[in-house]
Formats: C-alpha cells, structure tokens, sequence
C-alpha cells in the first residue's frame, strides 16, 4: 500500500485538542495518517500541540481510532494486513448512524483523512445504490423540490437509468 | 436508528457538494441518472459531472480523465480547478480496453471516442466513456475485405491499414465515421524518397439521431494525400483534420517541406477532401515540429520547432482562404533538456480564463499566455488528489518507480528535488489526451487515458 510509513522508532507525542476542549495524545505516526496535520508537523516542527477548532471531541476520538488501527496495522507490514484492514473498515462502518456518518465525513473531510474519506463516502454510496428514486428521498430525508413536471421531464431524459 | 428530527432534509443530503461529489463519483452512470430526479441540488451536481450528452445540453467547460480502475464499477469524480471541471471517469471497460492492447485510440468528437483495431484494421468501434457504451461497427465492405487480411507486417511486403476518422455533421445532425483504407507498399513510413501509399477507397458509416444506417458506403473520394498512421483527426468547425507530416524532422529546403507538410481536411457534411497549407513561417527554422489542437472549436497549429522551449500557437482564421494567424507564443518554464528531451511537450487544449491545458513532460499544466504563468495540475487517475494538490507549485519533470524529480519554480535558485511519490500517483506511464469540442454548446472534453501494462 502506502510507501510512505515512518521508519523512525522514537515514538514522538502529539497533543491534539478539540473543538469541545477533550484532547487527545497520539503518536505522531499515527496523526499523520491525517493529511492536515501531518502538514502542521512539517510545517511547525516542534509544535507539539495541535488545536481542532473545527472537530468535536467525540468525532475526533473516532478518527483518530481509525488511523490508530491503520497505523499499527501498517508497521508489521504484510501481506494480509490489507486483509485485516479491510475487515476491521468493514467493521467501523458497519453501525454508523447518519448523524455519527455526516459528522465523521465532515471531521475526515477537514483533517484530510483521503483514505477515511473514502471509507465514508463509499459507505454512503452503498446506501444509495440499488435504490429507487423515492427510496433514496426516504432514507436521506430529501424532499423533492423540482416544480410539477419538471421531475417527469427528467425522468423520460434518463429513461435508460430507470430500466 | 438515526435520528433525524426537526431538519427537513437529513444531515447527510446536507454534506457539502464537495463530499456528495465524492460519493456520487463512487456510483454507476446508471444510479446517477436516477439520481438526477431525487432532488435539484443532486440534480446539478449530477449534470455538471456528466456534462456529455447529446448535442444541446449547455454546460461550461469540462475535462475527463478516464483512469484505470480498481473499481468495478464505473466511478466519475468531479473536481473543480478554478472555472473548469475536471471529470475522472474510471471504467471496467475502458481499462479492458487498454489491457487488451489491441485498440488504439484514433480521436474524440463532443465524448464519443472512436477505437480502431491494431490488427485487424476492418475493425473499429466506438466508446461512450460515461455510459459505458461500446458500439462495435460493423466491418469493413467487400472491396476492402478481400484485402483486409493481412496487418501490420512491416517488413515484407505490402499491407492494409486503415485511418479512421471520427465527427459530426452538423448538416444532418449525425455523426459521421470517415474510413479510409490503404495499401501501403514496400518501406517505412517516413523514408525520405516519398511516401507509397495508395488509397484504396473511403467509406462513410453514419451513426445518427433516430436513423438507422448500418453499413459503410463508399464515397468516389479518397485523401489527395496519405494520413499517416500516427496522425490523429481534429475535429473542429464540421472538418477533420489530418496533418501529413507528424514527427520532429530537420528540415531539407523549404520548398520540399512545403510540398509535404500539408493538412488533409474532411467536410463532414460535403463528404470531400482537401488540402490546406500549413502557415509559410512554419518553415524558416531548422527543424519541423508541430501539432494540430481543437481551441473551442478553431482549429490551431502549435509550432514546437524552435530549439528553445517555446511554442507558438497559429489559429486557422479563414478556412477557405488557408488563412492561418499567429495568436501567441508561450514561454515554457524552462528545464535542462535532459529532464524532458524523452517526454512529450504538446498543447492539450483550452483551459478556463484564456489559458491553455499542456502536457509537459508527464505534467499537465495549465499556462496563461498573456503572462507567461503556468500552474501544474495533478488529476490524472490519481487515488490522492488532494495529496499531490500540495505539490501545486512543483513540476513533475521525470519519475522512476518510487521517487520523482520535482521542480520548484519559485525557488531563487534553480532546485531540484527528489521527491517520494504518494500513493497512488502517477502509477501509469502513458498518458494520452485529447480533447474535443461541441457546435452545440461551450461544453469541450478532454480524455486522459493512462493506457497501463501493469495491474
């Protein structure tokens, strides 16, 4: 997978707080599996603490659960680690409400965790596919808001999706 | 489970279009079509991903990268460079396509792409790279056929080949499939003593709205000059283009290169060929080196021959008179030779604001004429946009397997830098564009196509 992993043994320590105020020590390998701030670290180099004024407490600890998991799972590297990794994303995804799902993507989206991002955006693609137009306003709660006619104009456009 | 109370609408049809795009790009053109209907914002977001659709649809500019896919399922993702789009379109069939080797890619018109066969040159097909369509034309007449058997046998004999050449007649509101079949004696191509080429004849396959034409016919005309095999149509203003000479040669006397240098024209709607002449200054240098490009909808030439690094850009002002009138020269950011002497530097088209979309090198750049400024975009298939995005103002100039040389403009000094490759960057050596653009609309497309052994 990535070739990119730390090499280095000396475990450095980052402090990472919140939006709420909750901080979080982590090892610096396994924040910057979070694209924004392994920027940061390169960017200031000796800051060791880092403030999230965008992410909440609760949603951080996710994340940062996540790339705990990846991270540790990346340094034995072998072969079925990608098997692991892929069972245990399974896994993190599996429950997820709306609620935790909009917040997660959002927090993933900020700290530039492209690869939870995927992991989230395809969780939400699987709730669309193989849907029906209403089911997919039903389980996004959306309401239609095209004019009377409008949303049958579309439909004969793209009669080949509906067959 | 969730609870979504007083919203009208659920917090994740809520995400910022930026995410939703990212999720949409995950699903099949045929669930995005559904999704056109759920509501208007999906809507739109949908429709400024698949900007191909028939003629008359009005979007603003839009680029494709078709990448190869780990997905099996098609996968479009949008991504927003200042005013353009850029569409990358991940396709089962698309990389069936390139693995298989067998098609080369001949050109594009308003997204529809035409294939034709290596080997067996009756063969072509056409592609809807969004819908995943392929629509196999049938092959060639008898006139052809008999002769058809034998392929690309370089050195005994003579051989069959076939130039197809994809457009649109705006006429008829068809597109039209323009194939050219040749003998081809004894020799290679580019030998000096001429070429020895005959063309055996031109058949037309029309492939339109409602009507149902399923055969080629045989039109009475045949190029008054042969298409290299490597010449690629550009479609613009109802004419295919065909340059004759196509690779960086040095220039013997002006007269002989203006003799062969010409460019063979289509008229898509009066099916007849013509030759044009290249602009005249074209030739005061040492070397010839030059390519046609579709500037929305205008035909240009862009004129690499000079030793430096410049480009100069003619654009066809009067078709019938062969009017051609120097637009710009650009001034490439210049590198040592070396770094780029094995990559190909061409103009890839239209870019937002005036600026022009080039390939340097394995780079694509975007290049402001008026200032002489030049950004890099990295987008082409790549797993981590957002990653290589912060390389924005380093140029790719050569890469290896894990680490590639970057060049940092800004810097005071001129710097190298050796640079680990994030994953999944760049994991495709060839990249293959083109570009085409619709009578329609202002709607243009281009195709980036990493044609991959491996994976």
């Amino acid at each position: 997978m990535s070739s990119s992993s730390t090499t280095t043994t000396t475990t450095r320590l980052l402090m990472l707080k919140a939006s709420d105020g909750v901080t979080f020590e982590v090892e610096e390998a396994v924040a910057t599996k979070l694209g924004a701030i392994n920027n940061m670290v390169e960017e200031e180099g000796s800051e060791d603490l880092i403030c999230l004024p965008n992410v909440n407490g609760k949603f951080l600890g996710m994340v940062l659960e996540w790339c705990k998991k990846h991270a540790n799972n990346n340094t034995n590297s072998d072969k079925g680690n990608d098997e692991v990794n892929k069972w245990w994303d399974k896994e993190f995804v599996m429950d997820l409400d709306q609620n935790t799902l909009y917040h997660l993507l959002m927090a993933a989206d900020y700290l530039s965790g492209t690869e939870l991002v995927d992991l989230l955006t395809e969780k939400v693609a699987s709730m669309i596919r193989g849907k029906k137009v209403e089911e997919i306003r039903e389980t996004f709660k959306i309401k239609s808001d095209f004019l009377p006619g409008q949303e049958e104009e579309i439909r004969k456009k793209n009669s080949w999706a509906f067959e | 489970m969730s609870k979504m109370s007083k919203s009208e609408s659920g917090l994740l049809g809520r995400l910022p279009t930026e995410i939703l795009t990212l999720i949409f790009s995950k699903l099949s053109a045929k669930i995005l079509g559904r999704m056109r209907c759920v509501c208007k914002l999906w809507s739109q977001i949908v429709d400024e991903g698949i900007p191909y659709e028939l003629p008359g649809s009005t979007s603003d500019s839009a680029y494709f990268v078709i990448a190869k896919s780990r997905h099996r399922k098609p996968t479009m993702t949008r991504k927003k460079h200042g005013s353009a789009t850029f569409l990358k379109i991940s396709s089962r069939v698309f990389s069936r396509f390139a693995r298989s080797g067998r098609y080369f890619f001949e050109n594009s018109c308003h997204g529809l792409l035409c294939f034709a066969h290596k080997g067996r040159c009756r063969f072509a097909c056409l592609l809807n790279p969004l819908t995943q369509q392929i629509i196999k034309l049938p092959p060639a007449e008898a006139a052809a056929a008999a002769a058809a058997q034998p392929t690309l046998r370089l050195d005994e004999g003579s051989w069959f080949f076939s130039k197809y050449g994809l457009g649109f007649d705006s006429a008829t509101r068809t597109y039209k499939i323009v194939r050219v079949f040749y003998l081809r004696c004894r020799g290679h191509c580019y030998e000096d003593d001429g070429p020895k080429y005959s063309a055996v004849n031109t058949q037309i396959y029309t492939l339109g709205f409602g009507k149902k034409v399923s055969s080629w016919r045989p039109i009475t005309c045949v190029p008054p000059w042969p298409l290299p095999i490597i010449s690629r149509a550009v479609f613009t203003g109802g004419f295919l283009h065909w340059v004759t000479g196509h690779v960086p040669e040095p220039l013997i006397s002006e007269e002989e290169a203006l003799n062969k240098h010409k460019i063979v024209t289509f008229h898509l709607s009066k099916e007849e060929f013509r030759l044009i002449s290249l602009p005249r200054s074209l030739f005061a240098g040492l070397l010839l080196f030059y390519h046609l490009v579709d500037l929305r909808g205008v035909l240009a030439l862009v004129d690499m021959s000079r030793r430096d690094v410049g480009m100069d850009i003619w654009t066809m002002k009067d078709h019938d008179k062969e009017e051609w009138v120097k637009t710009c020269s650009l001034r490439l950011p210049s590198f040592h030779p070396s770094n780029i002497s094995s990559y190909s530097k061409s103009v890839i088209g239209p870019w937002e604001n005036g600026k022009l979309l080039l390939l340097y090198g394995p780079s694509l750049i975007s290049f402001d004429p008026n200032d002489n400024q030049w950004r890099c975009i990295y987008t082409l298939g790549l797993k981590d946009d957002r990653q290589s995005e912060n390389n924005n103002n380093k140029l790719l100039l050569r890469r290896t397997t894990r680490t590639c040389l970057f060049y940092h403009p800004n810097a005071e000094t001129e710097k190298w830098t050796r640079t680990q490759i994030p994953p999944g960057f760049y994991d495709d050596d060839t990249i293959l564009c083109f570009y085409t653009h619709s009578l329609f609309c202002t709607e243009s497309l281009l195709l980036l196509s990493p044609f991959s052994k491996s994976d």
